[in-house]
């Protein structure tokens, strides 16, 4: 554990760079400058300071760093732990916010990027979109946001601030760096995630003696791929899961191999259907990625439907409607191949892709074209390469995923995630090639800038430049200059009308969709 | 912070499925289209209810008014679907109004002549109509056609890896000749040194190739097969194995060319007749206007 002057328990030894956890040369560099002062006996400012003290003007916010240190780690409970050096880090990449009385701070369906905690004042969480004014109250030291954190899907709820309030914003890498790092933290947010799924997704109306029982029956499991959750026939067993990260699907043996009925993503709930019908369980549940489940005791889930009969209701209802679908599907075996061959393929774990159906493309690679035009003249996609199923193709395309395997090991943190799920790489991409090498979809790709080109008449009427589209002749790629930097699909976030390959496609063949709807693009597919 | 684009979720239903230009927005262009079609022969029925009306009427001048201006937007199609920043909604849905729009063209441009044709530069705007037409119809037979021929005859492999997979073969053909009898390993070795693909336009469109060295190494053993020599069975078979796989390839790629050729091939009329239309609609209108 080192001091606030990078000192170590040995007194006169000091710890710098990534020794002491920081890997960046910068990092090494101040704080060697600085470590020095210190035995010196300058008191200098960390290189740091102005940085955060920045932020905090930003914000209105008449407050020091130091304070501001001491209040992160005194006021939230999940940071205690942690040394005033971690909390200086983390607060180089955290966002000081200041909302007045009914300022929204998060808005339901948007994509993730952070997690917030409550230095001071109060937030109000909207359970119910219909009714704004069902309010779940947070105050002083909790934090929230944490839910679409851990599944990398939409945030689900709406928050508004309640007081007047200061507000840390964690950027979501460094919280997720934090979380796999340290233990302390990672099951104090757990904790506390688990409790909350449990109360919006069932729990609104049980009160709150039963509730702590169920919590008492809850905990989180986590499933590799292909692990199954459920194993059909199984007797006896009850539980209920709600995958709060990753994807699963539900699959029965027919015929002597296994058919494949139903996709679910993350913030679904299996396993109810043993528990109402108290029968042996009719499918195999079996995680299709890297999966995190709530795992919720027969009994307590009982004891949940028990105390809410509109809860019983909506499980009920869902649990009929789950079985139709289910039959429908077990008529329609082509469908179940559909479904694996997305799995195989990605789709468990991406939130946007493009899709071409190939009975209405003509080959025309005007998406190619778009994509390359709108994009500094190199196109983000290859239209085809890429798997085909039937007529349904997946072009090599970013498929943005919940938890972006990207993202993982950027030295310069330059991949981020926008509010409505695109996973862009800013310009200070180093052009180290890790993303590239990390992308299991072969997506990212290391570019040179191409020239500019001659406008779109001066091609059409005196054929100057070599017209629409990226240009990989010889001598174009020849006159690309400055060094290769990480290109991929940005979903065209900064374009108005959205991405520019669905526009452009004169047929109707490409379209993008997402985990929600591969299931209806499968049935139309199949009709 | 809102960013600009937008994701699957908050896009339009229409991007969201896959749905053809053909049938977009349950027919939305079609619908127009007829409606432009039924108001041309209302205008031309009230002008002259017995027929035999021209240009030179009002409601001739209408319907040519509203033809030129047709023409104009059609051309129009072929910069818009390049012009990638501003296209405002999908291109599908352009393309759709541009083919039910392009269709009606026909019925309005024909009421505007009145079928007083004759050997003039006025005829010759209107054949010419009619032959970019003509293409656009054989642009969309082709269009509903070959996309799925084309899945179906590639079977999952791209392009590269069908010719990647002809390589290999072409090597382990080589290997396994060397056994073989000097005049067979000849013939299998000239099936592995040209794999004739592609080639003059027509030869694309047709898909099939005269000269194939495999097809030929194929008859040639065939033709000898009754006759092999016991110890070089084996090779023999292993050969003949190969060449007929690599021959179904080349088919297959042949296939995929000439079908992307069918696809792009009517482009070639399609567009430079278009601008011979635009030349010839130009004369005829300044004909009409300052010369007549």
């Amino acid at each position: 554990m080192l001091s606030d002057t990078y000192e170590a328990s040995v007194p006169g030894l000091y710890v710098i760079g990534a020794l002491a956890g920081y890997p960046l040369i910068k990092h090494c560099l101040n704080q060697g400058f600085e470590v020095i002062e210190y035995i010196l006996g300058n008191e200098i400012a960390p290189a740091d300071e102005p940085l955060i003290q920045a932020k905090l003007d930003r914000a209105g916010v008449r407050m020091s760093v130091s304070e501001l240190v001491t209040a992160t780690q005194q006021r939230v409970a999940v940071f205690q732990s942690l040394t005033a050096l971690q909390i200086r880090e983390f607060l180089l990449h955290s966002n000081i916010r200041a909302p007045a009385v009914g300022d929204v701070v998060v808005r339901r369906g948007e994509y993730s990027n952070s997690l917030f905690a409550i230095l001071d004042g109060e937030v109000g969480i909207q359970i119910d979109p219909e009714d704004p004014s069902w309010i779940v109250k947070l105050g002083l030291g909790e934090f929230f946001g944490e839910m679409a954190l851990i599944s990398g899907r939409r945030r689900s709820n709406t928050i508004v601030a309640t007081a007047a309030s200061l507000l840390l914003e964690v950027d979501r890498n460094v919280m997720i760096r934090l979380v796999r790092s340290d233990l302390r933290v990672r099951q104090a947010i757990d904790n506390a995630a688990v409790a909350r799924q449990i109360t919006t997704f069932f729990g609104a109306h049980v009160p709150a003696n039963a509730m702590t029982k169920v919590l008492a029956a809850t905990r989180v499991v986590e499933f590799k791929p292909n692990e199954s959750l459920i194993d059909e026939g199984a007797l006896g067993d009850d539980t209920v899961y709600l995958i709060r990260k990753g994807s699963v699907t539900v699959s029965v043996r027919l015929g002597g191999r296994d058919v494949v009925l139903a996709y679910l993503p993350a913030g679904n709930y299996v396993g109810e259907m043993a528990l109402l019908t108290r029968r042996p369980r009719t499918a195999t549940v079996r995680a299709v990625v890297a999966t995190e489940t709530v795992r919720i005791d027969g009994a307590a889930f009982r004891m949940m439907l028990d105390h809410d009969a509109r809860l019983r209701h909506s499980v009920e209802a869902k649990l009929g409607q789950r079985l139709s679908e289910l039959e429908e599907v077990r008529q329609h075996a082509q469908e179940s191949s559909a479904i694996e061959f997305f799995m195989r393929h990605g789709l468990g774990e991406a939130s946007d892709v493009l899709v071409i159906d190939e009975s209405l493309c003509v080959r025309c690679d005007n998406c190619e074209k778009a994509c390359a035009e709108t994009h500094h003249g190199v196109s983000r996609l290859n239209r085809e390469a890429g798997p085909t199923f039937d007529a349904l193709h997946l072009p090599t395309s970013c498929r943005h995923c919940e938890d972006p395997h990207c993202m993982k090991e950027c030295p310069p943190d330059a991949i981020h995630r926008a509010p409505n799920g695109e996973v862009w790489i800013d310009d200070q991409c180093i052009g180290c090639g890790n993303c590239e090498r990390n992308c299991p979809y072969g997506v990212i790709q290391m570019a040179a800038q191409p020239p500019e080109k001659p406008g779109l008449l001066k091609w059409l009427l005196f054929g100057m430049g070599a017209g629409p589209g990226e240009d990989k002749s010889p001598e174009g790629l020849a006159q690309r200059t400055g060094s290769k930097h990480a290109v991929k699909c940005d979903m065209c976030k900064d374009i108005a009308g959205g991405p520019a390959c669905v526009r452009a496609c004169p047929t109707g063949a490409a379209i993008r969709i997402d985990s929600i709807n591969i299931m209806e693009t499968i049935r139309r597919a199949h009709p | 912070m809102k960013s600009a684009g937008a994701t699957a979720a908050d896009l339009p239903e229409s991007h969201r499925r896959h749905e053809s230009f053909m049938a977009y927005s349950h027919f939305f262009y079609l619908k127009i289209a007829l409606l432009v079609v039924a108001a041309s022969v209302v205008i031309y029925t009230i002008d002259r209810p017995y027929g035999s009306g021209y240009g030179g009427t009002w409601a001739g001048y209408t319907l040519g008014t509203a033809g030129a201006l047709l023409i104009l937007w059609l051309t129009w199609f072929g910069y818009h679907k390049r012009s990638y920043a501003n296209i405002s909604t999908r291109l599908a849905a352009q393309l759709s109004a541009h083919v039910y729009l392009g269709l009606a063209l026909l019925v309005v441009a024909t009421l505007h002549t009145g079928l007083h044709l004759g050997w003039n530069v006025h005829t010759l705007a209107y054949v010419l109509m009619c032959a970019v037409i003509a293409s656009g119809v054989s642009g969309v037979f082709c269009y509903a056609r070959y996309p799925r021929l084309m899945t179906e005859n590639r079977a999952g492999m791209t392009m590269q890896q069908m010719l990647g997979r002809i390589d290999s073969l072409d090597d382990e053909l080589r290997q396994a000749a060397l056994p073989l009898d000097e005049a067979t390993a000849m013939v299998v070795e000239r099936s592995t040194e040209t794999n004739a693909i592609g080639g003059s336009a027509w030869r694309q469109l047709a898909g099939h190739l005269p000269g194939c060295t495999t097809a030929a190494a194929i008859a040639y053993l065939d033709a000898k097969g009754m006759v092999v020599a016991p110890e070089i069975e084996e090779a023999w078979r292993r050969v003949r194995v190969l060449l007929e796989e690599k021959g179904l390839l080349l088919i297959r790629v042949r296939r995929d060319i000439s079908y992307k050729a069918m696809m792009d091939a009517w482009l070639y009329l399609h567009v430079p007749i278009a601008m011979m239309l635009l030349v010839a609609l130009f004369a005829h209108i300044f004909s009409v206007f300052f010369l007549w």
